[in-house]
């Protein structure tokens, strides 16, 4: 349920009580103020007339007495309320009345008879079928002072409440319906002032909440006076302004960490490839002859392992052939080892140009390299190196004419893969034999070993 | 403009007089007055202590101590004076003194005074038991006498007082007192409180004395004497009390062509006394008898059919006369310039 009908539901509620509570408190005060005005005016009208009844009782003017009762009934014809006036004797009997049939009677009503023992004036109030009536009572006494006088009789007088009790009810019905008036236009009143006040301000703030909990740090409520909402409104505008810097902060921390994050990766990524890059140098340098730039002699038989297990499983052929620098002590001994290093790089460079792409070149060590030939057979394989060993019979080297022949040569030795053969060594091993023979037949030959 | 008694203020004045006397009578005489009996019989116990029965001086309690008789009298020497006439006062005591001795089991007698003075010597000098005495009278006498009892204050009409009027002839010019300026002046007698202390008291409160002011003055031989002068216009007004009137017209006076010129007071009733010595039950039984003799009761009514209106008798206390005893310290004082 909305403030705005619980507040309208407590308004309604209050006023009803308000005004239950302020007609009965009105109702009691109307009806004890009527009560009290009667009683006043019947004491007065008694008091008038106990001076001339007292009077002619005491001097036993009963003709006074008669005609007293009526000039007083005469002169309250205009005040209705006076519905009879009586005058006892002190024995009680009525010798004054204002119903001509109630004279010489003695008096037996209640409160006839109580009063004319009472030494005091007696007030009461009857209820019977013709509505409310007060009694009212004046003893007739001569005294002085305090001292006990003469008890002449009594005066009666009974007031008719009829005509103040619908005075009564008419008054109270105007006030209730005034004050019915006048507490719902206060309950309006209220209701708007603290809608006014409160429920809009209230209404604002749960807007300016709601948007800044979906993340809209920008919601502000704007409230503005001095009232507690109001303040509590500055509060709220306040904490968000501060939320929204604290935010900001965070964001520019987070950015400028991310940042620093990033360096940091690309650092470790440069680092990373460098470091891939020095692996593959290093692997690169695993294989290869740092001298010719051939691969070297690990990894020749690592390969050649990959190729005769390739070849024994697959039924395809595979040659190898031993390459050797005729007369190389010669020339080193005769021009140096940097020259020696020299023809040893010039026939690696030969051996790479004159193979095919897919032969693999080494250096096996010294002046002596291998060259693989994966899916070739020992002849085909022999005509590759019979072509190497002219060209590099052909090609000149530096201080060549110093050599035996006055050139400088090579001797090959080929083998192929034959059905005995069971691993890789005896591959080089017959490869080497052939290259044996080359050497032994006089040098600068290509030798296959079938 | 309508005249001033009828007035709204003079009404109004005249209401509230009303009103006041008529809440007084009111009261409640059991609750404030403990010693005294039934408030309706207006009754006292005899030997009670109380007002009634007080055994001290009245003047001057306690200054000196009262003679007792051992003896009660059986015989109750009734003094009164003939202050409307000896004819008239006669009639009216008769019958209440036959009551009295009815009621008391006392044999009573009427000693007649020759005037106020002469029932002031015969109740100081014990010739008399029991007076009714004018309220100058009984002022006087407790002057002498504190030892004098007072019994009971009269009552006539229900009240405890009487008015002083001063009385002009109907078809006489005079307007206000100060309009009798050197006429003729009668007061209804040098020793009545109606008849010459309050009217006295009244001239002098509004700077007029008598004896300069008035071209004549005259003391009356009693009340009826002094109208009697009035309406024979021996004299132009008198002071004299308001219930003359009924006596005046049981004269057969022309009281018709009577009005009052001012109301010079309300003067308490006579006071009922018991001699110095009388014997206390005697006194007690007297004044038990005297309260309950009022006009309430049928019997009371026929004794008191009297020629004026006697209502009957109701306990009293001696601060009651206060207002006389005030008035004539003021005329001595006066004197004594």
């Amino acid at each position: 349920m909305s403030v705005r009908l619980r507040l309208l539901g407590a308004g309604v509620g209050m006023v009803t009580l308000a005004v239950v509570i302020v007609g009965y408190y009105m109702t009691v005060q109307q009806r004890q103020t009527f009560e009290r005005e009667l009683e006043n005016k019947a004491g007065v009208v008694l008091a008038a007339m106990a001076v001339p009844c007292l009077s002619a009782l005491a001097s036993n003017r009963i003709e006074d007495l008669d005609l007293t009762v009526e000039e007083f009934q005469r002169s309250l014809e205009r005040s209705a309320d006076v519905e009879w006036l009586a005058v006892l004797d002190a024995r009680g009997r009525i010798v004054g009345h204002t119903d001509e049939t109630m004279y010489g009677r003695m008096a037996k009503e209640d409160f006839a008879l109580r009063a004319s023992e009472s030494p005091d004036g007696l007030v009461r109030v009857v209820n019977e079928a013709g509505g409310r009536a007060m009694l009212v009572s004046l003893p007739l006494v001569t005294r002085i002072n305090e001292l006990p006088g003469i008890r002449w009789g009594t005066i009666l007088a009974r007031l008719g409440m009829h005509r103040a009790d619908l005075e009564m009810e008419a008054n109270i019905a105007t006030n209730v319906r005034l004050l019915v008036l006048f507490a719902l236009l206060t309950a309006l009143l209220l209701f708007f002032a603290v809608e006014r006040m409160i429920l809009r301000p209230l209404a604002e703030l749960t807007r300016a909440a709601s948007s800044l909990g979906q993340g809209d740090l920008s919601a502000r409520t704007g409230l503005e006076g001095s009232g507690e909402v109001a303040r509590l409104g500055r509060t709220f505008d306040l904490m968000a302004s501060q939320l929204e810097q604290h935010t900001h902060h965070l964001e520019r921390l987070v950015d400028e960490r991310t940042g620093e994050l990033e360096a940091t990766n690309t650092n470790l990524r440069r680092t990373a490839e460098q470091l891939t890059e020095a692996n593959e140098k290093l692997e690169e340098l695993a294989r290869t002859d740092s001298l010719t730039g051939l691969f070297n002699r690990r990894y020749l038989k690592e390969t050649l392992q990959y190729y005769f297990a390739l070849a024994r499983r697959g039924g395809r052929p595979i040659a190898l052939a031993m390459l050797d620098v005729d007369f190389f002590k010669a020339y080193n001994d005769t021009h140096g080892h940097p020259a020696g290093d020299e023809i040893l790089k010039a026939v690696a460079e030969t051996i790479r140009e004159r193979i095919r792409s897919t032969d693999i070149p080494c250096r096996y060590g010294g002046e002596e390299f291998a060259i693989l030939f994966p899916d070739t057979d020992a002849r085909e394989a022999f005509k590759v190196a019979e072509f190497l060993r002219q060209k590099l019979e052909d090609r000149p080297f530096p201080n060549e004419e110093t050599q035996p022949g006055g050139v400088l040569t090579v001797s090959i030795g080929v083998a192929g893969l034959g059905p005995d053969l069971r691993d890789p060594v005896e591959l080089i091993q017959r490869a080497d034999a052939a290259l044996y023979r080359a050497k032994g037949q006089g040098r600068n030959r290509t030798v296959l070993n079938e | 403009m309508l005249p001033e008694p009828f007035s709204g203020e003079g009404m109004l004045a005249r209401l509230l007089a009303l009103l006041v006397l008529a809440w007084g009578c009111g009261c409640n005489p059991e609750a404030k007055a403990p010693p005294a009996g039934a408030g309706g019989g207006g009754g006292v116990e005899p030997e009670s202590g109380g007002v009634a029965g007080s055994l001290e001086a009245a003047g001057a309690p306690g200054s000196r101590t009262c003679r007792v008789e051992d003896v009660p009298t059986e015989l109750i020497r009734f003094g009164v004076t003939p202050y409307v006439g000896t004819e008239l006062v006669t009639r009216q005591f008769e019958p209440i003194l036959a009551h009295l001795a009815r009621e008391t089991g006392l044999s009573f007698t009427m000693v007649m005074a020759s005037d106020y003075k002469d029932l002031l010597r015969l109740l100081l000098d014990g010739r008399v038991d029991v007076a009714s005495l004018s309220p100058l009278l009984y002022v006087e006498a407790l002057e002498k006498q504190p030892c004098i009892r007072l019994l009971a204050t009269q009552v006539s009409a229900g009240a405890t007082y009487y008015s002083s009027y001063i009385l002009v002839l109907e078809d006489s010019p005079f307007e206000s007192v100060e309009d009798l300026e050197g006429r003729r002046f009668a007061f209804g007698s040098s020793s009545s409180a109606s008849g010459y202390l309050f009217p006295l008291t009244f001239l002098l409160d509004r700077g007029i004395g008598p004896d300069r002011f008035f071209g004549e003055v005259v003391y009356a031989r009693d009340h009826l004497d002094a109208l009697r002068m009035l309406l024979a216009r021996r004299v132009d007004a008198v002071a004299t009390f308001a219930r003359v009137l009924q006596p005046a017209r049981s004269a057969g006076l022309d009281v018709g062509n009577l009005r009052v010129l001012a109301v010079a007071g309300r003067v308490p009733f006579d006071a009922m006394v018991a001699r110095e010595g009388l014997h206390p039950e005697t006194a007690s039984r007297v004044q038990k008898a005297i309260l309950q003799l009022n006009s309430a009761t049928r019997e009371g009514r026929s004794v008191l059919a009297g020629v004026i209106e006697l209502g009957g008798w109701v306990v009293s206390e001696d601060s009651f006369y206060e207002p006389v005893r005030e008035r004539l310290r003021k005329v001595r004082e006066r004197s004594a310039e």
